[in-house]
């Protein structure tokens, strides 16, 4: 009797199963994995170095990815799982994955301190993105030393080197839209049902990081089921395959939204909440000539909209020529189709929003040119030319990657398309420090040190209990010792005792007034003459150096 | 011919008188003397002299002087009644009698040049235009099928033609076994008793031969098919004597051989796996140990609620909910596992065209039938279909004794000569694993397999599993078809069954294969080695998911089972009560197994081993724990949110909570996601948009598995019978044009 691995090794009889040479080359077992995995560390550890470099040396703490970070200790604030702290305005994925950051901040405080972490995060993810971009190379039959030289020149993108390695959600959710786009080329070339699994399942995930994942994944889904119906003339077929991939990703925005109802009794909390784009656009904090010259202008948004695509130029022509190609019906073109109507979608949602005033014209909301761009255009050149020159056509592929590397490394500089990144630029080029305190994301810095001096207080005064925003004072957490010394917004007990303090804290943190605050610091919103002292049942205790001030909650509070 | 009492017309034979026919030389050397007198040799005609090896030679007197070569046979027996006068049968040399009929009728060249066919045209059994067209499919075919098998199998002889006809080409008498009084007198003479038993009952079956007759240098049978040296050399080894052969008709051995181990095999039809492996049958539901274990786990937690309620129910929601959280990651596991990779067997052409037709063994189909007249058509045509030798098909009707309406329709339906019915005795449990055991003990094939009576197999399904076999360890017993439904636009009944059967058939079955756990094969289209079943008792009859059952128990013995790219397809239930019916028979099945199969649990986890182990907890426990807990999980959740009252905030407190939510959400996506998969892979792609809605089919789910615990516990091995042939045609699937390689032979 044979032993049970003698009857695993029999397996299939593929003489039959696969017969087209073509579909052999992209069969996932023969993918040289080695290539991906050593750009992987590669990517890796030069994005965990740069987003050392951006922290400790630079002082750039982006402060949506710290934010993103502490939700991931909020969750376990007072030693009870607490998934409702995690902030449902956060889609919530990498607050998920800080959990075991936070879980050991004890050992390396910046890890939470600093948000360092999600640097962390980044670069993990940024590994996890070129793997699958050399894979889909390698799928489109690129050699060698082409997929890896095109594969390094995506990673060496300015922006997406800069996203691999700050900690921001929109490098991640590059990454894993890459990772799906991977997969349902997979399904398209070999038919293979894991692709359209594995895709949805990482379309899912990018779904919560970054919700530009739903227009992404309709476009792709759309593209998909076009492709499959063009092929087969099969309704069913088609309709079922995008279903497939786009199930994960409907059923996560499903139970997001259940989630919000059930906890947040709001199930459109994370769109409509106070701490959402739009409520933020609305403070005009972020009204920029540009923002305000595309409000309900539409070929001011739609310029706009097309003029970010500067981040990777060659993604529109390589589009023209996929619509081109798909009108004449010369060339198999269904992965590009799904592709071009993939790269459409995020730009799509960004016009709508510029448009309808509900979002701000940063450079990265159109950071998703760039992997769509490589990988829309390495698609055209292969595909159209298939194995004729080969070499230089992948010459001129470099070629054409370094133009787009260098155009979007001059947008990046620029302060009108590179929106949002030129303080790092700045800090890059003129060696910027914590001290000088002259741009935001050394802002973010300062908030850190006053977050830091904020906590020692309450530290030093252990009788204190401290109702605050977590919105306006978040750098303290990572330092306070004895967590139940503060309510912040994200625990469950906060709006009541910020309706009836009384017996539940003797301490309020009051920050200063302005456009900003009025609309996010729910104390701020609640009590809006707190910080000046407006309300009887308080009483200043101490004023910190940034101007928030702590007050005691006297007996006849509510 | 027929009714020929052989022991009553021995007495006219003087043994010991032995004559030549030869011409000798006068006393006085001048001329040839010929013993045989014409004008006695003309008292018979050429064919009945030649067909049965005799010839009247002289007269004495008074005395017919007969010679032959075997005097009791009845074709020389017969001519006694019409010879008037006092006859004397004697011995003689078969080349004397030949010599000598050449002389009286005219030279004949020797018998063993003439076809099988030839004789049956010269009988009249068929035309020439038929012989021609058969020895063509013959050529064709090239399966190593003997004409007589081919022309039976298209209807033109009958068995008895065929034997009549080997009879006349080889020399050897014929006996009909079914007429008369022959069969009882076979069975029931006392020489013939020990007989019986120096051989296995199942070489009786295989060889299809029949001891009748037994002195001190001979001994007599009937055989099917005389060239059969196998069986000669074994009887007359064991025997020590001499074999004097009979041919007799197919359907006359087995006849004989129904009769005389009819007791034997009813009796093993219920009690051989009790007997032998007392402690894997399920005729007493749970051990005495299981018993005190359940009554203390009941006090336990009895006891809990009165003294430590919140305690007790925040372990018992714990326990339940990492159960079921377990499952649902199982079973989305078992999805990306099956869909990544091809765990299945693929079986191409040239596999299959590597095998020698002439090399395939006999096949037997058991097809158990219980008031299904309906789809005989069907049945009968899925069998024709099938592409391998009929000749070595050995199609089993098993049919109840007690459903005359069944066992009318069949013998009224003209069914082929390789389908052979069967009426299982009626005797308690009635249930289908007691027929397929009794089917059993008459089968002849060197692979078994079940199919249902609303089976329509791929055509070239048994090849595969032969193919599968040949090329396989020894340890593997079984090769799983996948199971599909052809009628699943019917209803969304229907259409959420027919998702189901994906999810299980592509992904799940499939999954547990690759991954060395046991396989709870399917009702049908599980192909099986013989001999193993046997060894293992077949089939347990007080179990209701016998296939499961058998699955588990055959990984436990070190076999295993896989799963083939091979589709049969089947009615989908459309009928919710049917429905219900057919589907707590199911879920009771799998209960009563994971009772049997956990009655020892450190032996189990010995003998499937820690990964065989938990996917027996995941499939066959965790199935119908799901069901079960369903209805709970809901009421629980509803009451949550209409009420909120404070005893579940506090024993759903802490990680409990999420782990409800998890398996709220990720549970009900994972089965989603996997019915969905299972779908595209079965490329059943109009059912996609179905999948999203099979959380009602869950609860149409523990209705049945609610009736299943009922049963279990009041009525366990009772059959809850599945009426088919409720589809309506206008839903049959166009299938064929979907992605599968057969069409529906509808």
């Amino acid at each position: 009797m044979g032993t049970s691995s003698n009857v695993l090794q029999h397996r299939v009889t593929l003489s039959e199963k696969f017969t087209d040479s073509s579909t052999v080359l992209n069969s996932n077992s023969l993918y040289p994995r080695w290539e991906g995995r050593t750009l992987s560390v590669v990517a890796f550890v030069m994005s965990l170095i740069a987003g050392y470099q951006l922290v400790f040396k630079l002082n750039q703490v982006y402060g949506d990815a710290m934010s993103r970070i502490l939700t991931g200790m909020y969750i376990f604030w007072n030693g009870n799982f607490h998934l409702a702290a995690m902030s449902f305005y956060w889609s919530p994925l990498i607050s998920l994955l800080a959990i075991p950051f936070a879980l050991v901040r004890q050992i390396w405080s910046p890890l939470m301190g600093y948000g360092f972490a999600s640097n962390i995060l980044s670069a993990a993810f940024s590994a996890i993105g070129i793997y699958y971009m050399h894979k889909i190379l390698w799928r489109f039959g690129i050699p060698t030393w082409a997929r890896i030289t095109l594969s390094l020149l995506y990673f060496f993108n300015p922006l997406i080197f800069l996203y691999s390695s700050n900690g921001m959600s929109d490098g991640m959710a590059c990454a894993l839209i890459i990772a799906s786009i991977e997969g349902l080329v997979d399904y398209l070339q070999n038919d293979n049902i894991i692709g359209i699994v594995r895709g949805g399942a990482w379309l899912a995930a990018a779904f919560m990081v970054r919700y530009e994942a739903v227009p992404i994944g309709a476009g792709l889904g759309i593209g998909l089921a076009i492709a499959v119906w063009r092929q087969h003339k099969q309704f069913n077929r088609a309709f079922g395959v995008a279903l497939t991939y786009l199930f994960p990703a409907i059923s996560a925005g499903i139970i997001w939204i259940l989630l919000n109802w059930m906890i947040m009794k709001n199930p459109l909390y994370f769109m409509n909440s106070r701490y959402s784009n739009a409520a933020q656009i609305r403070s005009g904090t972020f009204n920029t000539p540009q923002v305000m010259a595309a409000d309900h202008h539409f070929f001011n948004a739609l310029g706009q909209v097309l003029h970010f695509s500067d981040n990777f130029w060659p993604i529109f022509p390589a589009i023209i020529i996929i619509l081109i190609l798909y009108l004449r019906k010369t060339h198999n073109i269904s992965i590009g189709l799904s592709l071009a109507l993939g790269s459409i979608g995020a730009p799509l949602l960004q016009l709508l929003l510029l448009y309808t005033h509900r979002s701000a014209d940063w450079d990265r909301f159109f950071i998703y040119y760039i992997p769509f761009g490589v990988i829309t255009t390495s698609f055209v050149l292969y595909q159209i030319t298939k194995t004729r020159l080969i070499h230089l056509v992948s010459i001129i592929a470099c070629v054409i990657f370094i133009s787009a590397d260098y155009v979007a490394a001059r947008a990046l500089i620029s302060p009108i398309w590179g929106n949002g990144e030129q303080q790092v630029i700045n800090a890059l080029t003129h060696h910027g420090s914590a001290t000088s305190g002259t741009n935001h994301l050394q802002n973010v810095f300062i908030k850190l040190k006053n977050g830091r001096n904020l906590a020692l207080y309450i530290n030093d005064h252990p009788h204190l209990k401290v109702l605050l925003s977590s919105f306006s004072s978040w750098a303290a957490f990572p330092y306070i010792k004895n967590q139940n010394q503060v309510i912040f917004s994200n625990l469950s007990d906060f709006n009541a005792t910020l309706e009836n303090p009384r017996g539940r804290v003797n301490a309020i943190l009051a920050v200063p007034i302005n456009a900003y605050s009025q609309t996010t610091d729910e104390v701020s919103v609640t009590y809006p003459n707190m910080w000046s002292g407006g309300v009887p049942w308080t009483k200043l205790i101490h004023q910190f150096s940034n101007g928030s001030r702590l007050y005691e909650v006297l007996p006849d509070a509510p | 011919m027929k009714n020929v009492n052989i022991s009553s017309q021995l007495s006219y034979l003087d043994r010991n008188l032995f004559v030549s026919l030869r011409p000798y030389e006068s006393p006085d050397h001048t001329s040839w003397i010929d013993p045989v007198d014409p004008s006695i040799a003309n008292m018979v005609t050429e064919e009945q002299a030649r067909f049965g090896n005799y010839l009247p030679f002289q007269r004495i007197e008074n005395i017919i002087l007969i010679a032959a070569a075997d005097p009791d046979i009845p074709e020389v027996i017969s001519v006694i009644e019409y010879i008037e006068g006092k006859v004397v049968l004697c011995r003689a040399e078969k080349e004397d009698i030949k010599l000598a009929q050449d002389r009286i009728y005219g030279y004949q060249p020797s018998t063993p040049d003439k076809k099988l066919g030839s004789y049956l045209l010269s009988q009249g059994k068929i035309s020439s235009s038929q012989l021609v067209a058969s020895l063509k499919l013959q050529m064709e075919e090239a399966s190593g099928a003997k004409i007589g098998s081919i022309l039976l199998e298209q209807g033109l002889v009958t068995h008895w033609d065929v034997a009549e006809a080997y009879a006349r080409q080889k020399g050897i008498p014929a006996i009909d076994l079914i007429s008369g009084e022959n069969a009882k007198a076979f069975l029931y003479h006392k020489e013939l008793g020990p007989i019986w038993d120096w051989v296995d009952h199942r070489f009786w079956y295989r060889h299809l031969t029949v001891p009748l007759a037994i002195n001190d240098d001979t001994l007599t049978i009937a055989m099917v098919d005389p060239d059969d040296q196998e069986a000669i050399n074994n009887l007359s080894g064991i025997s020590n004597r001499k074999l004097r052969i009979f041919v007799t008709g197919y359907r006359d051995v087995m006849s004989i051989l129904n009769l005389r181990y009819h007791t034997e095999h009813e009796e093993a039809s219920r009690l051989d796996l009790v007997n032998r492996r007392p402690e894997d049958s399920a005729i007493h539901q749970i051990s005495r140990r299981q018993a005190i274990i359940f009554i203390v786990l009941a006090l336990v937690m009895i006891l809990g609620f009165i003294f430590q309620s919140q305690v007790t129910g925040t372990v018992i929601a714990g326990i339940i909910e990492l159960m079921y959280a377990l499952v649902s990651i199982f079973r989305l596991w078992a999805m990306t596992k099956a869909a990544s990779q091809d765990s299945e067997i693929f079986v191409s052409k040239a596999d299959m065209d590597a095998i020698p037709p002439t090399s395939l063994p006999a096949y037997t189909i058991l097809v158990p039938l219980y008031k299904e007249a309906s789809v005989l058509p069907t049945l009968a045509k899925a069998m024709k279909e099938l592409q391998y030798p009929k000749d070595r098909l050995d199609v089993k009707f098993l049919l109840e004794e007690d459903d005359e309406e069944t066992i009318e329709a069949c013998r009224a339906a003209h069914l082929p000569p390789y389908v052979e019915l069967l009426i299982v005795p009626d005797s308690q449990p009635r249930t289908k694993p007691k027929a397929c055991n009794y089917g059993l003990t008459k089968a002849r094939g060197e692979y078994v397999v079940i199919f249902d009576a609303e089976d329509i197999p791929d055509p070239d399904q048994l090849l595969k599993a032969i193919t599968i076999f040949r090329q396989s360890d020894d340890n593997m017993a079984c090769v799983q078809a996948k199971l599909s439904y052809y009628n699943e636009n019917q209803n969304i009944l229907t259409r959420w069954f027919t998702s189901e059967y994906a999810n299980w058939f592509e992904l799940l079955l499939p999954s547990l294969y690759g991954h060395d756990m046991p396989v709870p094969l399917g009702g049908t289209s599980n192909h099986l080695r013989t001999d193993v079943v046997r060894e293992m008792g077949a089939w347990d009859p007080y179990n209701v998911a016998e296939d499961a059952d058998l699955g588990v128990r055959l990984h436990k013995a070190g076999y295993r089972t896989a799963v083939m790219d091979s589709i049969t397809f089947e009615e989908a239930n459309s009928d919710f009560v049917n429905w219900v019916r057919q589907r707590s028979r199911w879920v009771k099945g799998y209960l009563q197994t994971w009772l049997v199969h956990m009655r020892h649990p450190v032996k189990l986890w010995k003998e499937l081993g820690m990964v065989g182990f938990w996917g027996f907890q995941m499939t066959i426990g965790g199935t119908p724990l799901q069901f079960l807990i369903n209805p709970i999980l809901w009421a629980i959740t509803i009451l949550w949110f209409l009420f909120q009252p404070n005893y579940m905030h506090e024993v759903f407190s802490g990680w409990i909570y999420y782990v409800g939510n998890l398996c709220l959400f990720l549970g009900n996506t994972s089965f989603i996601m996997a019915n969905l998969v299972g779908v595209i892979k079965a490329k059943r792609w109009s059912l996609a948009i179905w999948t999203l809605l099979t959380p009602i089919y869950w609860v149409f789910m523990s209705i049945a598995s609610y009736k299943a615990l009922n049963q279990l516990i009041f009525k366990p091995s009772y059959w809850e019978k599945t009426i088919h042939g409720l589809a309506k045609n206008q839903s049959l699937s166009p299938i064929d044009t979907q992605g599968t390689s057969q069409g529906l032979p509808l």
